[in-house]
């Protein structure tokens, strides 16, 4: 909201008082975790500092206060877990951190809190207590039978209306009507909006039907046109004019409805059955199906090397057919779970219109492809990833109406996202037709920040410049904020797609815009995979990246390796493939040049724009695996970002490709 | 000159709305909690009341009953998180006028006491 800045001495005064509440109840409930006053108490501070900071458009302090909230409310409900305090008490002291961010520099952006935001979110995600398997968790859910048990006094109420109702219900001649009702595309919460119209209905006349169900309304799906069937005494125009009168709604037609019964007989016969051909699900029952399959899979894997072992025909034959069972399970599971990706980006125009207004900028928001369906997990991570590509769009990108006029653009700025399938990949596309990003202003910041040397800044490509925002260090300073370059958290996009396996490409230069490409896998879940040994170690692979596999014996034999520039490279149908030399980093001790090892293997590796030879010890097998992303303990651990679960139970690491090119010296 | 009753159990949020809406002209009162709402309504009679609903003690949708109870033409905005839906709902039952989502524009919220305070 704009001019909030005279409030910003309140809202810091309030927020210390508020944060030392927060710590005082927290280290109380530590003592007494089943005190019901100190649970709904933080709760509650919580919810206070999420609006405060939302009402300031501290979006990232009142992001966090909300994921205390929610894993509060659900302590509430009584699903308590060990770490829960833990994850609290952390949360408190970034929220302390966040404040002094605020106090010094005006903004709480600079602070990086997303393996935070990922710990709350897996813990808020994973929750599903035994009492609780059959209740909706989330928004989107069914609501059912259990939230009124629980809540009496809303049920007695509830029955109390059909009665009052009845007694309004007209004595002079009544009519039917058709009423259909639009509410308008910026409304937050559609389903409370109809409900104020159904409220002022109720006192109009009767109520005879609803569509879509109240229930129904209550989906992300629902897009605020719904019809009423309203038997009552008064005139059509009065009645819409009432209608109008509440806020937020667009539109209003009234019809007659046909009275004879026999065609409401119809309509309700083809409810019926449209009712029959789908059937709503919880999410969260989905996440269930899904984590069993998982499980499934590894227990196949197990199954495969078992079977291999014993060498029974008996045993290969459900072995092939369990085998195949699961693998059209699994697909099945996967379409189950795909929503449109307008579930994630709805809510992207009123962000956009948001900061937008703050920054004084005319931005036109222009979203392609949202009906297609992706995994809903991938969307939720990407859409983080794509909302600070807007920002930063709006923010650095997007100029100031008189800026653009003078530069001959059109005044109102665009910013365009589109979402595609490729091969396997969803692909999510920013654009803007803003100033672009200087290359040169990049470099210089990182030089100035001692990322790097003047020297290599010089012998970089224009290319290899822009990319330098992908440093941590570089893109989350001011001083990129208020020059020509991406503001925040560029780091931060770079580690959501790394964590996901996906890569992120810029097209950009002074003046022409800036076009951000995001690239990953369909589903974070189920890879087919390569696993390899390098030294003692089993690794994976992702297949999809993988061009081919020669014998280092084969290449040799066919003259393929040369040495370019002191390095040696593989040259494979019209490509060239450097070989990484990070065979001592994988396994320490090793001192015999890997390439030149005729028992070893090369892996031909095209990622993203780039291609390199991996020298690997054996090739193991190739196996459909479960990826779970990996949190980073330590800068020394950071080559892996995921990892999965082998047949005979051990963990093996994904390797990260842009970890690797670090390493071997190829730039991104 | 119409006289507004902010519910808000922050000051930091009663200031905010107290700036929005004294800016359009409109008398402000304010009560710090729901238990205070209740008393402060029946003295000053304000023609809208905005509601804050997660409140200590008596909370928002609490309040709004006993207050509608007591005056079924009282006219309560109430202030929600997105996430508050459910509570939020049972205030309409209850027969609340309007409400309105944090965090709001100050048009919005003007907009809502008009509409109301008016008789649209």
């Amino acid at each position: 909201m704009q001019g909030m800045s005279a409030y910003r001495d309140l809202f810091i005064s309030e927020m210390r008082t508020n944060l030392e509440a927060l710590e005082d109840s927290l280290s109380l409930l530590k003592e007494n975790p089943a005190d019901a006053e100190l649970i709904n108490e933080v709760f509650r501070i919580t919810h206070t500092i999420k609006g405060m900071a939302a009402t300031m458009g501290y979006n990232i302090t009142a992001d966090l206060a909300h994921k205390m909230e929610d894993l509060m409310s659900r302590i509430r409900d009584g699903e308590v877990k060990d770490g829960d305090m833990v994850l609290l008490m952390e949360g408190s002291d970034m929220l302390n951190e966040l404040l002094e961010d605020i106090v010094s520099t005006g903004h709480d952006s600079s602070v990086d809190l997303s393996s935070l935001i990922r710990k709350y979110e897996e813990r808020l995600v994973r929750r599903i207590p035994p009492s609780a398997r059959h209740s909706a968790s989330g928004e989107g859910g069914v609501r059912e039978g259990k939230k009124d048990e629980k809540n009496p006094s809303s049920e007695r109420r509830e029955d109390k209306t059909p009665p009052a109702a009845t007694k309004n219900a007209p004595l002079k001649e009544t009519h039917t009507y058709e009423v259909k009702i639009s509410i308008s595309e910026k409304s937050l919460l559609k389903d409370a909006r109809a409900a104020v119209v159904m409220e002022k209905l109720k006192k109009k006349g009767v109520i005879k039907s609803v569509a879509p169900s109240v229930e129904e309304m209550e989906s992300e799906n629902f897009d605020g046109h719904f019809t009423v069937l309203l038997e009552t005494d008064r005139e059509p125009m009065q009645l819409k004019r009432e209608i109008l009168s509440v806020r937020e709604v667009e539109d209003v037609s009234i019809g007659k409805a046909a009275s004879a019964p026999k065609k409401e007989g119809k309509t309700r016969k083809k409810r019926e059955s449209a009712d029959l051909q789908s059937v709503r699900v919880p999410i969260s029952r989905l996440d269930e199906l899904q984590s069993l399959i998982e499980e499934l899979v590894v227990q196949k894997g197990r199954l495969n090397s078992l079977t291999s072992s014993l060498s029974s025909p008996d045993l290969n034959d459900i072995a092939s057919v369990i085998e195949s069972i699961v693998s059209e399970l699994t697909g099945v599971a996967l379409e189950l779970r795909l929503v449109p990706a307008e579930y994630m980006f709805r809510r992207f125009q009123r962000i956009v219109r948001t900061i937008a207004r703050e920054q004084g900028k005319e931005v036109e928001f222009v979203v392609e492809g949202e009906d297609i369906e992706m995994d809903r997990p991938v969307l939720e991570m990407v859409g983080e990833a794509i909302i600070h590509l807007i920002k930063n769009s709006i923010d650095h990108g997007i100029e100031a109406p008189h800026v653009r006029r003078e530069a001959g653009k059109d005044p109102v700025g665009h910013i365009w996202l589109r979402v595609a399938r490729e091969r396997g990949h969803s692909v999510f596309v920013v654009e803007d037709d803003g100033r672009g990003i200087d290359s040169e202003r990049v470099a210089e910041i990182a030089v100035n920040k001692g990322v790097i040397t003047r020297k290599e800044a010089d012998g970089m490509s224009e290319e290899d410049k822009i990319n330098l925002i992908f440093r941590p260090g570089v893109s989350t300073t001011r001083e990129v904020t208020s020059v020509s370059g991406r503001g925040v958290g560029m780091d931060v996009v770079m580690n959501i797609l790394r964590r996901i396996g996906g890569t992120v490409e810029i097209e950009t230069g002074p003046g022409a815009g800036t076009l951000t490409t995001l690239r990953l896998p369909f589903t974070t879940a189920i890879i087919e995979a390569l696993i390899v040994k390098i030294g003692q170690e089993r690794y994976v692979v992702p297949l999809q990246a993988v061009v081919s596999i020669l014998s280092v014996y084969e290449i040799k034999k066919a003259g393929l390796m040369t040495t370019i520039a002191n390095k040696e490279v593989i040259a494979y149908k019209e490509d060239l493939y450097p070989i990484l030399d990070v065979y001592s980093r994988l396994s320490p001790g090793t001192r015999e040049k890997k390439s030149q090892d005729e028992r070893g293997y090369m892996l031909l590796i095209r990622h993203s724009w780039s291609k390199f030879a991996l020298p690997v010890d054996n090739i193991v097998g190739k196996d459909d695996m479960v990826v779970k992303p990996v949190e980073p303990l330590s800068n020394a651990f950071r080559t892996f970002s995921a990892a999965t679960v082998m047949g005979d139970g051990s963990v093996a690491f994904v390797l990260d490709f842009p970890l690797l090119m670090e390493w071997g010296g190829i730039s991104g | 000159m119409k006289k507004v009753m902010i519910v808000d159990d922050t000051p930091f949020m009663r200031a905010v709305l107290r700036g929005i809406i004294e800016s359009a002209g409109y008398k402000v009162v304010e009560a710090k909690n729901g238990e205070e709402a209740v008393s402060i309504y029946t003295k000053e009679k304000p023609d809208v009341v905005t509601m804050d609903i997660v409140m200590p003690e008596v909370d928002g949708i609490e309040a709004a009953r006993i207050i509608l109870e007591s005056d079924p033409s009282a006219k309560i905005i109430m202030v929600s998180a997105v996430d508050s839906r459910d509570s939020l709902k049972e205030a309409i039952k209850i027969g609340v006028s309007d409400f309105i989502v944090k965090p709001f524009e100050a048009d919005e919220v003007l907009e809502a006491i008009r509409r109301i305070s008016e008789g649209v």
